[in-house]
């Protein structure tokens, strides 16, 4: 999984993003549309799942995209 | 902030932030019987080959900074439940590869009397592979094995009795966020920082569960796709 991390605390610090970030937002955005387009009832929860999947190509040994 | 109600929004909201918040990498564990340690080990054992781990401090640090001091990617690795063999086989690989867990335990899960462990887990959505404790009976952690895990890796909260919140009333979610937290200061003398619910809410979509994690003094918040610092920790 790719948790997105919040600081809510008070004093917040701005961040920049990395590759990493880009690469999982492009990636992300163009299977969402894939999905909705084959899977037209997909729900809020059906994120999580395509971020999941997303998260185990880039565990897997031989299908790794993203570094950070 | 409200839970988007539609995949559409949902993805957006999820892309928007992906792409500028800082993100951590995780990785679930749930059962993890003796019989599948092999397999196991050469997931562990990837683990530590491409990343490192992160313990509660370098991700306190890391979702103030943005920033990632070491060489190797981070990876929280989750290991659910409160499983007996989280701890028999887990936990060994782990520490062979230099790697911390973070434990999330459903405190109710420990306190089930042993014999009726098994029986608890097919009630709360507790997922038991195999019967490999059937001769003590015993498939949850002990709290004396939760206080030697805390000593190299991370404990936290994943509630009591690992339902959704949505499904109980004010009180029993009194007892699930602020009740598990109380199970930790008793048994291990002091508050766990992180808490999971089972499917979320994230902070800020419920207010009457942003209220009782703030009662029991939770840092973070982990939910599907965030994980929330709420609180500087003393």
């Amino acid at each position: 999984m790719f948790l997105v991390g919040e600081n809510l605390a008070a004093g917040s610090t701005a961040t920049s993003p990395s590759g990493l970030n880009l690469q999982l937002a492009a990636d992300f955005r163009a299977h969402a549309v894939l999905l909705e387009q084959v899977r037209p009832d997909a729900g809020p929860g059906d994120v999580a799942k395509l971020v999941e999947w997303l998260a185990e190509r880039d565990f897997g040994t031989t299908s790794r995209r993203f570094r950070s | 902030m409200s839970a988007p109600d539609n995949f559409r929004s949902a993805a957006a909201s999820y892309a928007r932030d992906a792409a500028r918040a800082p993100l951590i990498r995780a990785v679930n564990f749930h059962n993890t019987p003796r019989i599948r340690e092999a397999e196991l080990e050469r997931q562990v054992e990837q683990l530590a080959r491409d990343f490192s781990s992160v313990n509660e401090g370098e991700l306190d640090d890391y979702l103030v900074t943005g920033r990632w001091p070491k060489s190797k990617p981070g990876v929280l690795i989750a290991v659910y439940e409160g499983y007996r063999n989280g701890y028999d086989v887990m936990r060994p690989l782990l520490e062979r590869h230099g790697l911390v867990g973070w434990f999330f335990i459903i405190t109710g899960f420990i306190e089930a009397p042993v014999g009726e462990q098994f029986t608890f887990a097919a009630g709360h959505d507790i997922d038991m592979e195999t019967r490999e404790y059937e001769a003590d009976g015993r498939y949850a952690m002990s709290w004396e094995e939760i206080r030697e895990l805390s000593r190299r890796h991370v404990i936290a909260s994943h509630t009591r009795s690992h339902v959704s919140l949505t499904s109980f009333d004010a009180e029993e979610r009194e007892r699930e966020i602020v009740g598990a937290q109380r199970d930790f200061v008793r048994h291990l003398g002091h508050p766990v920082r992180c808490f999971v619910s089972l499917g979320g809410p994230a902070y800020g979509e419920n207010p009457a569960t942003d209220r009782l994690i703030d009662i029991a003094g939770y840092q973070m918040v982990i939910s599907n796709l965030r994980i929330q610092r709420l609180r500087s920790w003393a």
